[in-house]
Formats: C-alpha cells, sequence, structure tokens
C-alpha cells in the first residue's frame, strides 16, 4: 500500500489506505459503526448523521463515512459523546413517526427499529416536548404504479434519491418542499411516478416509507423463507431471493454481496408473478383436447416415428437450464439422427460467436468492466436490454468517475445522460459504420488494411478509443439481429481484432440462457462445450422448410414462435407441421400447436443458467407442483422412441462447466457493406422495452403495471407531418399495422420511428417479417 | 460338548442389551462381554435420541432455544431452562440484577423439578428390580408437583416458565398454599418409602455392594451430582458454587462413602428431604416484588407495555426477528441438576444467535462411568447400576 498510514480505533490500531473513509476501514476489521444512509451500493451521502464518531482532539462528532482517514488518526465509535449524539439524531426521526410497526410491511427489517434497539431507547424527550397538533401532514402517495410512498415513515437519509441517481441514473425523485413547511421525498416535477419501476428504492429504504404495492400486506418478513436463485427474464444472471411463503412467490429480494450488489431490475424484482398457476400451461393437450401426459407423450413418439430424421426439426427457446438443453441436444441428434435443431440464440449472439476472433477473452466478468478505462457501447440502448450492464457502466462513468463513455447507436439513449462521446449512424447502416470506424482506427493504430467504410467518424470517439488501456465493448443485441446480422458480427470481429487484449466483450441478449445454448450446443453452429461445427440448420429456414413441406415435425422446447416469427410464419408452421411443444407458459403457440406438453416452469425446477460472463449460475427448485421438468418429459419420449439417454454425460458436462470455445483464425474479414433498403416513408426499427423480455414476462404484474401497451416513439417533427399528438393513438404500417400509442420523443432522429417488440398482441414482426427488425414504415392518424 | 471345542476364548459371550429394553430408561445399546454370567466388559453405546440440539442452538435467538431445553432432561425441564438461563443472563451481565422473588420462583420450580425427577428416579428404579408398590406410590406424589407446574405454566410435560431475566409471569393464586400443604404431607411420604424399601432384604442384595465406584474414579469420571456424593464426595453447586438464593437456605448435602447403588440410593432419598425444607423456607421467605428483570433491551416486555409504546414495540420486533444483540464473549454456568451438573457454554460473537453453544449434559458423562462399575458383577446388576445413575436420553444424546 503506497498511500498506507495507521489509525487507532477504539485504542487498537489497524492499518489503512489514504483513499479510504474511517466507516470503510471499520467495517473492513469488523469494528461496528452504525449508519443508516451508507450503503456500499453508492458510497457516502451524509444525510443521516449517525455514522460519527469521536476523533480525538476535536470538539465534535465527525461523520465517519465521509471523513477520509489520517495518518495517527484515534477514533472512539462508542463513546458516550457520540451516543448521545446519535440518541438525539435518533429522537428527530421518531418524533413524529407514527406509531405503525403493527401493520407496517417493514416491521422485523427495519434499520429504523434496529437503531432504536441498538440505542436502548425508551422515551424521547424530543416526542414529549412537541405539541401533537403540529404534526405535519405529509402525503401518502396511493396513485403511484407498484411502489408505495408514505412520507410519514421517512426520515429523509435520501438513500432513495441516491440510489435513483447514482445507481440507476434515473434520477426521478428528490426532496421536494411542500406545502405544509418541510420536505419530503416526491418526484421532481410532482408528477405520479413514471420510471423504470425497478424498486431499487424500495430495496434501499431503511423503514416502511418505500414500499412495493405488490408485496403489501401480503406477508411479514420473518415468515418468508428466501430460496437463492437466478433470475428468469435475461442473460445478466442475477443473484437473487425467492421470498416464499404457502408455496407461493410473494416478493423477491437481493443481497448485498451477490455479484450483481443487490440490484435488480422491473423484470427481476416484480415481475415473479409470471409463474403464477393463471399463466402456467396446466394440462397436457392433442389438437387442442385435454390428455393425459402419458397420451401426450405417445402422440409425440408417434408423430416422431412416422417422420424421416431430415424432416423433423427442433428449436430451443433458449430460455430453459443448460440441462434440458443438453438432454435436447442428445434426444435429436442420437436418438432422431437429425441435424435440423437450432436455438432463439441464434438470432444475435450466435452469429457473433461464430466469428469470434481467435485471442479474443469470450466471456467477461460485468464488475471486470470497472478496469476499463473506456466503454464502447454499440448496437443498442443497453438499459432497455440489460440493465445490468447499463448499472455498472453508470457504476464506472457516475460514480467512480474513472471510464469514458463511447456510444454508437441511431438514437440518443439513456445511458448518454451520463456525458458520452456519440457516434451516430442511421438504423440500417450498422455495417458501414462498423467499417468506416475499423477504417477509421486502423489509420489511428497504424495497423494497415483495405477494409474502409463511407461514413464520417468524429475523431475524439476514435481517439479516446485508440488510446484506451482497456476497452469494454458492449454489443447490443438489436445490431445483431438485423437481417444482416452476420455481416454485422464481421464487421466487429474485425473491431475485436484491432483492438486484442485491449477489450473485454459483452454481448448482450434477453433470453436468459442464450449462452447456456452455447455450452450444450443446441445452437446452429457449436457442438457440446461451445465447441465449433458445420452450421447445418437455421431457425431463419425454418418457415420456407415447413412450406416446402421438407420439414413435417417441429419440436419445440420453449420456443414460443411468435417471440421471433411474423404471425403469418409461425401460423405456417403451426399449421403445416405437426408441432410438438414443450413449455411451461400459456403462448400463443401452446394455443395452437398439435401436442402440448406442460413442464416445470422456472422456480420449479433445479438446474443451471450460464450468463453472459460465462458463469453457470444454480436455479434452484421454489415451489411445489404438479409439473415434470423439461428433461424429464424428455427422456420418457426418447426411452419410448427407443433411445435411452446417457444422462451421466450431462452431469459430466454440467459438473465441468467451462467452454471449450475457439476463436476463428483469419486476416481482417472484407465485410460487404450489407444494409437495408428501406422505402420512401420512415425508417422502422423494432426495438426492445426494458418491461419484456419474450412474450411470456407480459403475464406478470410487474411487467404489465410498468407498461401494459407498447408505445411507438416519433420525432416531434415526423408527429407533427403526420398529425400525431403525445399520448393519442397511431396506425403504423409495414407488411402489416398495428394500431400503438404515440409518444413522442426529441431523442428519437427525424425520420426513424421504433416499435417496442414482445407485448402479447402485438407481434412487431408482423411489421417487419420474421427475424428481421427493420421496415419501412408509414403513420396514420388512428382513434 | 467337546471340551477342545470350548476354548478359553469361546467362553465369552457378546450380548446386546438394548436398545429396547424396559430396564435402559430409554434407547441405550448396552454391549456386554459375558464369561457366565459374569460381566467382563461392557460399553454403553449411546447416539439413538440424537437430535442436534447444540447444532439448532446456533441457528436460533437466544429466546426461542429456551423451549428446546425442555427437550433435555424432560423429567425436570424446569431446572434445564434454569441453567440455560442462567448461562445466557451470565453472558448479559445481568446475573446480579434478577429480582428477589423471581429468584424465589426460579428456586422453588427448581426444588419441586429435583423431587419430581427423583420420584420418577424411585419409581422405575425399584420398579425394575421388582418393587411394584413403590411405582404407584412415587407416581401419587408426583403428581401433586405436576399439578403447580401446571398451575405456574400450563404445561404437564415440557413445563417451560423461566425466562431470561426472570419468570414468565407471577406465580398463579393459591399457588403457595398448594406448595405449602404439599411441603407438610411430603415428609411422611418419603417415610413410607423407607419403610418400603430401606430394609426390604431383596432390595439390600440387589444393591448393597453392587455398582461399586471409588471417590478417585467417581473424580476422574468426572461424574457429578447424587452419584458422586454416593462416593464421599461432597460437591455440591447449590453450596459450594453458589447462585441464586441458595446462601440464604438452610439445607444439608447428603454425602455416603460406600461407592454402591445403595449409597446413592440413600443420597436422592436425603436429597428429597432436603429440597422439601428449602421448599418450606421459601414459601414462608419468598417477598413481594417483580418477578421480571427491568432490561428492555434483552427481556420480554410484558404486553401491555409492547401493545401501548411504541418503542417498547419497536424493540419487540428487533428482539423477535433478530434476537438481542449479546455482548461478544464465552461464558459457562453449572447448575445442580437432579441428574448432576447441566452446564451451558455460550460463546458469542455480538450477533443474534449464539456462535456455538455447548451442553455438558450430566447423563451423558454418569453413563461414561457404567463400565467400571458393573466390571466383574452378575449381568443382573446392569439393572440396578442403570436405575442408580438415573440418567435420561433427551439429555445424553441431546
Amino acid at each position: 500500500m503506497a498511500d498506507a498510514v495507521k489509525i487507532k480505533i477504539n485504542g487498537k490500531e489497524y492499518e489503512a489506505e489514504k483513499s479510504e473513509s474511517i466507516l470503510q476501514v471499520a467495517r473492513r476489521n469488523g469494528v461496528y459503526i452504525p449508519a443508516i444512509c451508507y450503503s456500499d451500493r453508492f458510497g457516502a451521502i451524509g444525510a443521516c448523521r449517525i455514522c460519527a464518531v469521536e476523533i480525538v482532539g476535536m470538539k465534535k462528532p465527525m461523520l465517519s463515512c465521509a471523513m477520509k482517514v489520517k495518518d495517527g488518526m484515534e477514533i472512539l465509535t462508542d463513546s458516550e459523546k457520540v451516543q448521545e449524539f446519535r440518541k438525539k439524531i435518533v429522537y428527530e426521526w421518531d418524533k413524529f413517526h407514527p406509531l405503525q410497526c403493527g401493520v407496517c410491511d417493514k416491521s422485523g427489517e427495519c434499520d429504523l427499529q434496529d437503531i432504536n434497539y441498538e440505542l436502548n431507547i425508551t422515551e424521547n424527550p424530543s416526542e414529549e416536548a412537541a405539541d401533537p397538533l403540529t404534526v405535519p401532514d405529509r402525503s401518502i402517495h396511493y396513485e403511484w404504479r407498484i411502489i408505495h410512498h408514505d412520507a410519514n415513515l421517512c426520515i429523509q437519509c435520501r438513500r432513495c434519491v441516491t440510489i435513483c441517481d447514482r445507481v440507476v441514473n434515473f434520477g426521478i425523485l428528490a426532496l421536494v418542499k411542500k406545502d405544509w413547511g418541510g420536505r419530503e421525498i416526491d418526484t421532481k416535477d410532482g408528477k405520479p411516478l413514471d420510471c423504470e419501476f425497478c424498486g431499487q428504492c424500495v430495496s434501499i429504504c431503511p423503514t416502511g416509507a418505500m414500499s412495493s404495492k405488490l408485496f403489501k400486506y401480503k406477508a411479514r418478513p420473518w415468515e418468508l423463507e428466501k430460496v437463492r436463485t437466478t433470475c428468469q427474464f435475461c442473460a445478466s444472471g442475477c443473484q437473487m431471493d425467492l421470498n416464499i411463503k404457502d408455496n407461493a412467490i410473494l416478493r423477491v429480494t437481493s443481497e448485498d454481496n451477490t455479484p450483481n450488489r443487490a440490484n435488480l431490475c422491473n423484470l427481476g424484482r416484480f415481475n415473479y408473478s409470471v409463474v403464477s398457476i393463471k399463466n402456467l400451461i396446466e394440462h397436457p393437450t392433442s389438437n387442442g383436447k385435454k390428455v393425459s401426459l402419458e397420451k401426450a407423450i405417445k402422440e409425440a413418439v408417434d408423430i416422431l416415428k412416422s417422420c424421416k430424421s431430415d424432416e423433423i426439426a427442433a428449436i430451443s427457446g433458449a430460455r430453459e437450464t443448460v440441462e434440458e438443453q443438453l438432454t435436447l441436444k442428445l434426444f435429436v441428434e442420437n436418438a432422431l439422427s437429425s441435424k435440423n435443431l437450432d436455438s432463439f440464440a441464434s438470432t444475435h449472439i450466435g452469429k457473433l460467436y461464430r466469428v469470434l476472433p481467435e485471442g479474443i477473452e469470450p466471456f467477461n466478468a460485468v464488475s471486470d468492466m470497472e478496469e476499463c478505462d473506456v466503454i464502447f457501447a454499440f448496437g443498442g440502448d443497453v438499459a432497455n436490454e440489460m440493465p445490468r450492464l447499463d448499472w455498472q457502466i453508470t457504476r464506472n462513468v457516475k460514480l467512480l468517475k474513472q471510464s469514458k463513455l463511447i456510444t454508437a447507436y441511431w438514437r440518443d439513449a439513456k445511458i448518454d445522460t451520463l456525458g458520452s462521446v456519440a457516434l451516430r449512424y442511421m438504423p440500417g447502416e450498422e455495417v458501414e459504420f462498423l467499417n468506416s470506424l475499423f477504417g477509421a482506427l486502423a489509420n489511428s493504430l497504424g495497423v494497415k488494411s483495405s477494409v474502409k467504410g463511407s461514413l464520417e467518424i468524429p475523431e475524439d470517439g476514435v481517439k479516446l478509443l485508440s488510446e484506451a488501456k482497456k476497452v469494454a465493448l458492449i454489443v447490443g443485441e438489436e445490431a445483431l439481429e438485423r437481417p444482416y446480422g452476420e455481416e454485422v458480427a464481421k464487421a466487429l470481429a474485425n473491431i475485436l481484432m484491432l483492438l486484442r487484449e485491449k477489450v473485454k466483450l459483452y454481448a448482450s441478449s434477453k433470453y436468459n440462457n442464450s449462452y447456456g445454448v452455447l455450452f450444450s450446443g443446441v445452437a446452429d453452429g457449436f457442438d457440446t462445450f461451445g465447441r465449433r461445427k458445420e452450421q447445418s440448420f437455421s431457425l431463419y429456414e425454418l418457415p420456407n422448410l415447413v412450406k416446402e413441406g421438407k420439414v413435417k415435425s417441429v419440436l419445440l422446447l420453449n420456443a414460443d414462435l411468435f417471440t421471433v416469427y411474423s404471425d403469418e410464419d409461425a401460423r405456417a408452421i403451426l399449421d403445416g407441421a405437426s408441432v410438438i411443444y414443450i413449455d411451461s407458459y400459456l403462448t400463443q403457440t401452446a394455443e395452437h400447436a398439435r401436442v402440448v406438453i406442460p413442464s416445470a416452469p422456472f422456480s420449479m425446477v433445479n438446474g443451471h443458467y450460464v450468463n453472459i460472463e460465462g458463469r453457470f449460475n444454480s436455479v434452484a427448485k421454489a415451489l411445489e407442483g404438479d409439473f415434470k421438468p423439461a428433461s424429464e418429459i424428455l427422456l420418457e419420449i426418447s426411452n419410448q422412441y427407443g433411445y435411452s439417454i446417457p444422462t451421466g454425460v450431462i452431469k459430466d458436462a454440467i459438473s465441468k462447466a467451462s467452454f471449450e470455445l475457439e476463436g476463428v483464425k483469419k486476416e481482417f474479414n472484407n465485410v460487404e457493406s450489407k444494409g437495408f433498403e428501406f422505402g420512401d416513408g420512415l425508417k422502422g426499427v423494432l426495438v426492445y422495452s426494458k418491461f419484456r423480455s419474450g412474450i411470456f414476462s407480459s403475464f406478470g404484474d410487474g411487467a404489465s403495471i410498468a407498461m401494459n401497451e407498447p408505445v411507438v416513439e416519433v420525432n416531434p417533427e415526423d408527429a407533427e407531418e403526420n398529425g400525431l399528438e403525445n399520448g393519442g393513438y397511431a396506425t403504423v404500417e409495414g407488411l402489416s399495422a398495428l394500431k400503438l400509442k404515440v409518444k413522442v420523443d426529441e431523442k428519437m432522429p427525424k425520420g426513424v420511428i421504433s416499435v417496442p417488440l414482445w407485448f402479447y398482441g402485438y407481434n412487431g414482426y408482423n411489421l417487419s417479417g420474421s427475424l428481421n427488425n427493420l421496415f419501412s414504415a408509414k403513420l396514420l392518424k388512428g382513434e | 460338548m467337546n471340551e477342545a471345542y470350548v476354548t478359553k476364548n469361546e467362553r465369552e459371550v457378546i450380548l446386546n442389551v438394548g436398545p429396547q429394553h424396559p430396564a435402559t430408561h430409554g434407547v441405550l445399546r448396552y454391549v456386554v462381554k459375558l464369561d457366565g454370567e459374569r460381566i467382563v466388559s461392557s460399553d454403553p453405546q449411546v447416539g439413538f435420541l440424537h437430535r442436534g440440539i447444540e447444532k439448532l442452538a446456533e441457528y436460533m435467538t437466544y429466546h426461542q432455544f429456551n423451549p428446546y431445553t425442555d427437550r433435555l432432561d424432560y423429567l425436570a425441564s424446569m431446572n434445564n431452562n434454569l441453567a440455560y438461563v442462567m448461562a445466557v443472563e451470565k453472558l448479559l451481565g445481568i446475573s446480579d440484577k434478577i429480582p428477589p422473588r423471581a429468584q424465589y420462583i426460579r428456586v422453588i420450580m427448581a426444588e419441586l423439578g429435583r423431587i419430581a425427577s427423583h420420584l420418577v428416579w424411585l419409581a422405575t428404579h425399584a420398579l425394575d428390580i421388582g418393587a411394584m408398590t413403590v411405582f404407584l406410590y412415587c407416581f401419587r406424589e408426583r403428581e401433586y408437583i405436576i399439578d403447580m407446574f401446571e398451575m405456574a405454566c400450563g404445561n404437564r410435560l415440557t413445563y417451560n416458565y423461566i425466562r431470561i431475566g426472570g419468570v414468565a409471569r407471577d406465580l398463579p393464586d393459591g399457588f403457595l398454599d398448594r406448595l405449602k400443604e404439599f411441603t407438610k404431607l411430603f415428609y411422611g411420604k418419603v417415610k413410607e418409602y423407607h419403610q418400603l424399601l430401606s430394609k426390604n432384604r431383596i432390595w439390600l442384595k440387589r444393591t448393597k455392594g453392587v455398582g461399586y465406584i471409588s471417590k478417585e474414579d467417581a473424580i476422574n469420571y468426572g461424574i457429578a451430582g447424587p452419584c458422586t456424593r454416593g462416593s464421599g464426595v461432597d460437591w455440591d453447586l447449590r453450596r459450594d458454587m453458589p447462585y441464586l438464593v441458595y446462601p440464604e437456605l438452610n439445607f444439608e448435602i447428603p454425602v455416603y462413602d460406600e461407592g454402591d447403588v445403595y449409597a446413592r440410593y440413600l443420597v436422592r432419598m436425603e436429597e428429597m428431604v432436603q429440597s422439601n425444607r428449602i421448599l418450606e423456607q421459601c414459601a414462608e421467605n419468598i417477598p413481594d416484588g417483580d418477578v421480571m428483570v427491568d432490561e428492555p433491551q434483552y427481556v420480554w416486555e410484558p404486553k401491555e407495555r409492547v401493545m401501548t409504546h411504541n418503542y417498547a414495540l419497536m424493540k419487540h420486533f428487533v428482539k423477535v426477528v433478530k434476537g438481542f444483540k449479546a455482548p461478544p464473549g464465552e461464558v459457562y454456568f453449572g447448575a445442580e441438576n437432579p441428574k448432576g451438573e447441566l452446564g451451558f457454554y455460550i460463546y458469542s460473537t455480538g450477533e443474534g444467535k449464539p456462535y456455538r453453544l455447548k451442553i455438558r449434559a450430566p447423563s451423558f458423562i454418569n453413563i461414561s462411568a457404567m463400565p467400571k462399575m458393573v466390571e466383574g458383577g452378575l449381568i443382573a446388576d446392569i439393572i440396578s447400576v442403570i436405575g442408580s445413575l438415573d440418567f435420561v436420553f433427551g439429555e445424553c444424546d441431546r
């Protein structure tokens, strides 16, 4: 330690670094100092003052969270003076605090209770002196959605304000002056809360002031059994605790020691009700009729037996556990001897990892992004695609102030509010942009290459990138899902090769186990352990193969066809082939498939998900139910088909839990500058919403209350031209038409509109065609 | 049988007594090596009733663990409560703040428990050896005591009344009258037992000179309570490491030097009389006043206060959900229980739950001396030795 100093706490000597605060040194050494507003998630605020300590030689108690250590400092954490000081603060907090512990949800895990207990407060002189008629009339925000705020319970520690600002980077909350003379927490504009609804403020609130409406009055904290598991809504792999009572998930929490630092987004924290029974397939069906499980399995076997092996295709939805994926892989390749196996992961990260150059680390821990001095986010709105990455960027840029941010996207997005070097292109120009960037970067690094593009790249961006010591390259799912996604991946591979060991790669994915798909070799071009393989079958071909009669039977594992195909194509597959559908959720595919077999949903299976970091996170069975895991169903189908799947192989693979993904040896790719031909109209883009991940996520309360219908985002000028108003409705015309609510957004570039995906009943691919997220659009004013 | 076939070694037979055996007072598997009817060596195997109580304690708040101690020596639940609670109070540093009335009540409960436990001992011990009548007599008197326990706490088994900081509530009306009635009556009853057994020829033959253990061995094995006092060890925690109000009370510690089953029998018989004396004094001298110490950080406050005072309510929630924060440190407290010294060792790291809790269970340690006592004796001696050691498996296997 270069800046090592020695300090004394309560008479005992400790070593510390100059940059550390007293509180950090004390906590590291197990010396207890109470603190309400301080949290490791965002650092010191200095609002609660309870962490005050006595420093010998100083008259007043000093705040240990803010005060940095100095050599020879002598600190007393528990002296009488300090205790008196702390007591006075707590007296003020308690003064008008309602007598509601008996009915308050927070009781039992309330920091205010704890501090009262700790200081052993039995009487409050401040309360006795106060006139009961002066009790301020603070507001209770019944009108807010999902989050309930009762200002009477608030002790104004400003934790919620800080987490909303410094961690979530939304900053909607503030201490606002009110009519009664004092200040209370409210939205900055005074309107009802309209935010990301991530509930970070609920999770950090020391009292019951911020609480979840979905959890209110459901249970007391000590009645809940906590089961640690992995989130099922995206590939971040956030660790969370399902709080269980009476075989139901009542809320979701997370601990400070998790890799995600207790941060959860709206889907993770509030959308747990997707696994409630009303959203699940309860009975196996055949041709729409209820049948027994045995009969459904027998019918599935009969269908499979009646087809030749190359007439069968299987698709995984990249949501099931690795165990289930491996079972599928062994069944399809060994029992059916079919090569027609693919997964939804092929629509995005599959393309990138197929061309990943040699020498690039394929997976990086999200927290390692802190080593990077430059973050380059390309091709997607990170905040919508993967909140965990968004918050890690926020931590780097806003909280730790150690990284510079470059964004390359077709619009200003949420992360740009952090202050970024903005590189912009129009939708459809991704490859051209990457080629141009490559040219400029190669030029600045002195690498010779013939790859060039025609776009002008601002110099400050190129300079930052070429001078960076470590670059975090974040690849958006959206860019890879373009119809020319493979070219985008190749152009990215060029840039990766250029930056080599300087780069840390993060490719976002909305499918929770899309990386597991690469591991289990279900995705096209991958074999088990992520080894490379010849490409043999792509889900892009499936609608045509079915229409041509080349594929007669389709086995779907959690693959809701409407997630990636347009209604027309999905119906063509469902009608043209005998579809065997194994899934938990009551999706549209389940309504039309020939044979439907319900499998155990998330929270009812044990297994593993692989996240963006390549980490195998375990998923724990938390609820009891009459569902069989998909792996058991597949085993049964396989047994009846006449092949017994070696389950030992699956166990071995899981216990190995490491990828053997080799990079491609290659010179720089000469990427053909493919784009998308828009017509005369507006440029339509399908984007992701932070409130949806797969259509099934619409079923949960958290997501549907936060955003119950999709909005088309339009530039103000375009809106005016087409006579549209914010909040009104418009008909968006692409290949077909959708009637959507309009949101006028200044950040949208002129001539571009965006439509979010995966809202139940609003299939965006109807506008653009299957597996494509660009379309030329027209806007018509609708009623 | 062929002489050559029966070699010297094969004279010895291994016999399993238990774990299902009426005289084992629980689930003791006693493996004995016999030469004819003589015991060559023996080995007690315990653990059939193991529930991991010490480990359970690490996952419970201090208050929560209290009822679990009932399940140790279930014949004297309140004595276990007392030992545990006193250990916790020692850790909290509030031992000397316990109100006098609560201390007296605790002594009353402890001595009633001792008599109740000894009555069960006498009943079963005599029954094992063949004296059926004593069993009925003893259980008749025990019923008196159980009724009193029921008055105080509502339970007839696993009676749990003693709390950290005092006792759960004041004695119910009429309790002391019942107690006085009992103490007056009980001297005569003990005399009846003596008449039935003490000079009974069969009883003497089965107990005198049987199960001998010397004073030195008794100390070396670490056995405690009435078992050691039957071997001439003059040691009783109530007098030698006093707690509660025992120093203010007059009682004697019976000691016999013979070291056999009969001596231990006499010790316990005499102890019942002495306990009765203590009860008499307590019933006379018990003062009025609080029964719970005023330390709201640690003890349960009265329900009325919790429901009407914000700060009491807040603390109540913390105490229930997270447990009170005991100061870091380690303590040991041993109490003189009917079976011997029951000790609780608590290691606290300052959390709401103990980091480690170790129980010194007298039954377990007393059993360890059993092979020494029966060695060279007859197989039938096992039964009288088991009776004289008076162990309970809830405590031994814990």
